[in-house]
């Protein structure tokens, strides 16, 4: 059976631009301009991920609110977000939307494609728990690299595909320190600065804390990078 | 900015107050027309009173035809022409039918009144003397009792000494006397030309004598009254007093002729603040009254007591009799008791029968007189004398100073509140201006950018400050609105920009995957470096507009500056081993408050540009001093100076000097260290050093 995959994006040139791409992967694509079309045809019709721009024709958080409503009918759906704006990861993990994943336009349609491939694995592998295989224990944290998961003292700690790939990127050396450049290739994202990785690094530091206030493992090296505390 | 020129606006209205001390000048300059009416009003009235005298005395030829046939040289204390002959029997009824009383001519000790009738002159006497002392004959000396001295000199010039002396009531007798009075000369011979009568009171006695005139020979004469009287049985003279003032000294008065019913005449329409003269056709003075001014014509400030009231008064009063030319004190002028002759040319005039005045400076020429002069005709029509009226210009000087006080007082009072408003008006003004000027100034931050708009103040004033204030409220106002709208730029940009890169990204990345030749392919690489450029030059111009944002929503919290710094270098120097790091630290531990994420942003930028301007392989320098309000960070590299002028532009948004242009150098990188530097609470500058090694990046960031 063939993945279905909703794209809702205003700018058509885009939309059948993304359409392509992923259709090359032999993915079935649904494509929308706007929210009620999208919501109305998502509700016909359950896809197995959504691709979502946040500005939708004149709705400025269009993409916010379509992304609630879809996850109110299917949370497990997973969703990834096109951005604009790196302060929009911000608000993307200060909503707390339950978006799996988000791109910073623009983007390159090829790293896109590969993305919502390695996202439905993902979504097969959390679905079957059998298959998730091991995870890897480090002190309080264990994460598990197929599941794409990682939890902090038994508690799972929700994590965006990007920053779950930061965090294992610290995790692959811990207590040793991480160039910001290395960091930024971990990414996968065409287009990534220092300053990105420190927000991503702040966002991940805060859900950490939310479960215990006292975590202090990801520590900055000024100049150079971030390392793994043990 | 060029000099500026022109002096503040308070100067400017004060200078324009000066305009106003044309008031006092226009003053003066009327009160002196004032003044020249006034004493010509004054002449004109004078003259009016002196022929009112004149007609009054009209054909009394008598008055004047009492003279002596030789008055020429002869003037004695004042001495009255005498119409009857006068027996002397120490009786005063002759005198008193031509109005002579004793009283009239007092002396210290004695009175007396002199007359003068055919060549001889009369006096008459009268002494205070309780203790009698009268000629003893048995004495040859003389100077054991009471007796009258006469001194004069004689045709000869030879000063003479005359005694009068008696035995009791009756007949005196004379003694010409030696220069000691105590002998008589002449081999004690009487002189039987002068003659006297003597009767004594309780407490006093009276004395009536004679002498010619001839034997006088310079109109000089003195009189004195010696007192004798027993002191342990010897007799003595005890008191002696004369109408000299010391008996050692000048014992001669100049005698002056005077008519005694013209006198009388005088005395009866005498006026307080003139002097009338009349004179003879010889121009000999017969006789005179009044003064030339009041004795205290006004009070002067000097008698006033100082107190805070009137020195004001005082100083004013000063200032304006001395610009006017009011004398203080006493006018010096003719004496009339001294004066026996005149010869002013207004006299001559009168003589020639002709009523004229004139203005004549005093003897001491410190105040003016007016002069008037009329003839005075007999009945054929004879000029027989001459009325002189003369009269200080005090009174009208009086006049015109009170005049000047007052106008010079309201003028300086005016002048003051004038002055004193004006400077308020300026004050407030000026105030007003640099109110407004504050405000426009903390509108607008070091680097141009608007703050929020603080005018609030003079935005309903009517006047053109309030036109002002409004037209740079308005401004303000659009450039806020500009600003906004530049603001927005960038993020706008990217919005609009980015949504065509992505489909071109997009497009691309589908092209690729069709069949391509090689020089498809290059072309399709260069696409996607052209795309990458722009892509990085609109994300890094956006997250520098939004960097303040950015840096509102991130937390506080406290980290070790020194210690940060320290493991900020250690890795760049392991990045970037091109050039060596020299750090300084004078603390090992700089506790601060801020976001370390940015301030570590800080450093990579400073870093970059002292890279980007370094030398090859020269060192670079990083300084952190630390006090214990403040800490100063410095990143200095060897290379060239910063053009001073650029300065001020250097941390300003898309300035760059960069000399070769590196693809990804937008000019922000300077610009985003002065806004984490800010938001800090702290400043950046740069500067030369001053020996001329390169440039210093310096940021001071407060501490705690």
């Amino acid at each position: 059976m063939s993945y279905s995959i909703a794209i809702v994006e205003d700018d058509a040139d885009q939309r059948r631009n993304y359409c392509a791409a992923i259709e090359n992967k032999g993915f079935e694509t649904t494509a929308y301009a706007n929210r009620s079309d999208a919501l109305k045809g998502i509700q016909e019709r359950q896809p197995d991920l959504a691709v979502l721009d946040i500005i939708l024709e004149s709705e400025v958080d269009g993409g916010f609110m379509l992304c609630r409503d879809l996850l109110a009918q299917n949370p497990d759906l997973p969703i990834i977000f096109l951005t604009e704006r790196v302060d929009e990861i911000d608000k993307i993990s200060g909503l707390r939307l339950g978006a799996w994943d988000y791109q910073p336009k623009p983007i390159s349609a090829t790293f896109l494609a590969e993305r919502v491939a390695s996202l439905l694995r993902l979504k097969e592998v959390r679905s079957a728990p059998e298959s998730q295989g091991s995870a890897k224990n480090l002190g309080d944290l264990s994460i598990n690299e197929s599941s794409m998961q990682a939890a902090w003292r038994g508690e799972r700690v929700d994590l965006t595909l990007t920053e779950f790939r930061l965090l294992a990127h610290l995790l692959r050396v811990p207590g040793e320190a991480v160039t910001y450049d290395s960091l930024m290739k971990s990414t996968i994202q065409s287009y990534v600065t220092s300053n990105t990785i420190n927000t991503h690094m702040r966002n991940i530091r805060k859900k950490f804390r939310q479960l215990d206030d006292q975590f202090d493992c990801i520590k900055n090296e000024y100049g150079f990078g971030y390392r793994w505390a043990k | 900015m060029s000099k500026l020129r022109g002096p503040r606006l308070s100067t400017k209205l004060i200078l324009l107050g000066l305009v106003l001390l044309v008031i006092p000048y226009l003053g003066t300059q009327t009160l002196r027309a004032m003044k020249n009416f006034l004493v010509g009003g004054q002449q004109q009235a004078q003259l009016m009173t002196a022929q009112g005298i004149a007609t009054l005395l009209y054909g009394r030829d008598e008055l004047f035809n009492d003279t002596p046939p030789t008055l020429e040289g002869y003037a004695t204390l004042p001495i009255y022409p005498l119409q009857s002959d006068i027996r002397l029997d120490a009786d005063d009824d002759e005198w008193s039918t031509h109005g002579l009383t004793l009283k009239s001519e007092p002396y210290s000790n004695f009175h007396l009144v002199l007359g003068e009738r055919d060549g001889n002159l009369y006096g008459l006497l009268e002494a205070n003397d309780s203790t009698s002392v009268n000629r003893d004959p048995s004495y040859n000396r003389l100077n054991h009792a009471d007796h009258v001295r006469l001194y004069f000199r004689d045709r000869e010039g030879v000063e003479q000494r005359a005694q009068i002396v008696w035995e009791g009531n009756g007949k005196t007798t004379t003694y010409f006397m030696d220069n000691q009075w105590v002998n008589a000369t002449d081999r004690g011979l009487p002189d039987y030309r002068i003659q006297g009568f003597i009767r004594r009171g309780d407490n006093d006695y009276r004395l009536e004598f004679r002498i010619p005139l001839n034997m006088i020979s310079d109109g000089h004469l003195g009189v004195a009254v010696a007192d004798a009287w027993e002191v342990e049985g010897r007799k003595e003279i005890n008191t002696l007093s004369g109408t000299f003032d010391t008996i050692d000294g000048n014992p001669y008065s100049p005698m002056v002729l005077r008519s005694a019913q013209l006198q009388t005449i005088l005395d009866s329409i005498a006026q307080t603040s003139s002097r009338i003269w009349i004179l003879d056709s010889e121009l000999r003075v017969r006789a005179n009254s009044g003064e030339l001014a009041d004795d205290n014509p006004y009070m002067t400030t000097d008698d006033l007591p100082i107190s805070a009231g009137n020195l004001w008064d005082s100083i004013i009063s000063r200032a304006t009799d001395r610009l006017i030319g009011i004398p203080r004190g006493d006018i010096e002028d003719y004496d009339p008791s001294l004066t026996s002759s005149r010869s002013d040319n207004i006299l001559v005039d009168a003589l020639d029968n002709r009523a004229t005045t004139h203005n004549r400076d005093s003897l001491d020429e410190k105040t003016r007189i007016i002069s008037a002069a009329s003839p005075i005709r007999s009945e054929d029509n004879q000029v027989i004398g001459v009325v002189l009226l003369e009269q200080s210009t005090h009174q009208v000087l009086q006049q015109q100073s009170k005049s000047l006080e007052r106008v010079t007082e309201r003028t300086l009072l005016s002048l003051i509140a004038i002055v004193v408003a004006m400077l308020l008006f300026a004050a407030r003004l000026a105030w007003r201006i640099r109110r407004l000027g504050r405000e426009t100034n903390t509108s607008i931050d070091d680097y141009g950018r608007l703050q929020g708009i603080s005018i609030s103040k003079d935005l309903r004033a009517g006047d053109e400050i309030g036109d002002l204030a409004r037209n740079i409220n308005l401004a303000l106002e659009k450039l806020n609105q500009h600003q906004g709208f530049l603001a927005n730029i960038p993020r706008t940009l990217r919005h609009e920009i980015n949504n065509p890169l992505n489909t071109i990204s997009t497009s691309l990345d589908n092209l690729e995957r069709e069949q391509l030749t090689d020089k498809d392919s290059t072309y399709l690489d260069s696409a996607r470096r052209g795309l990458m450029r722009i892509s990085v030059l609109i994300g890094k111009l956006a997250d520098a507009a939004n960097l303040e944002e950015a840096l509102n929503a991130e937390d506080i919290f406290e980290f070790d500056l020194a210690a940060m710094l320290s493991a900020y270098v250690e890795n760049q120097q392991k990045l970037s081993p091109d050039h060596k790091l020299l750090l300084n630290m004078d603390s090992d531990s700089v506790p601060f408050q801020g976001s370390d994420m940015h301030i570590e942003q800080l450093l990579d930028k400073l870093l970059d540009n002292a890279r980007d301007f370094s030398e090859k392989d020269a060192p670079i320098t990083i300084n952190l001093f630390v006090n214990r309000e403040l800490c100063e960070l410095q990143v200095i590299n060897q290379g060239p100076a910063i053009d001073e002028k650029q300065i001020p532009n250097l941390f300003q948004m898309m300035h760059s000097k960069r000399r070769d242009k590196t693809p990804g150098h937008f000019g922000l990188g300077l610009y985003v260290a002065r806004v984490i530097a800010e938001h800090h609470g702290g400043s950046i500058k740069a500067f030369n050093l001053e020996d001329g090694s390169g440039p210093c990046f310096s940021v001071r960031l407060p501490l705690g």
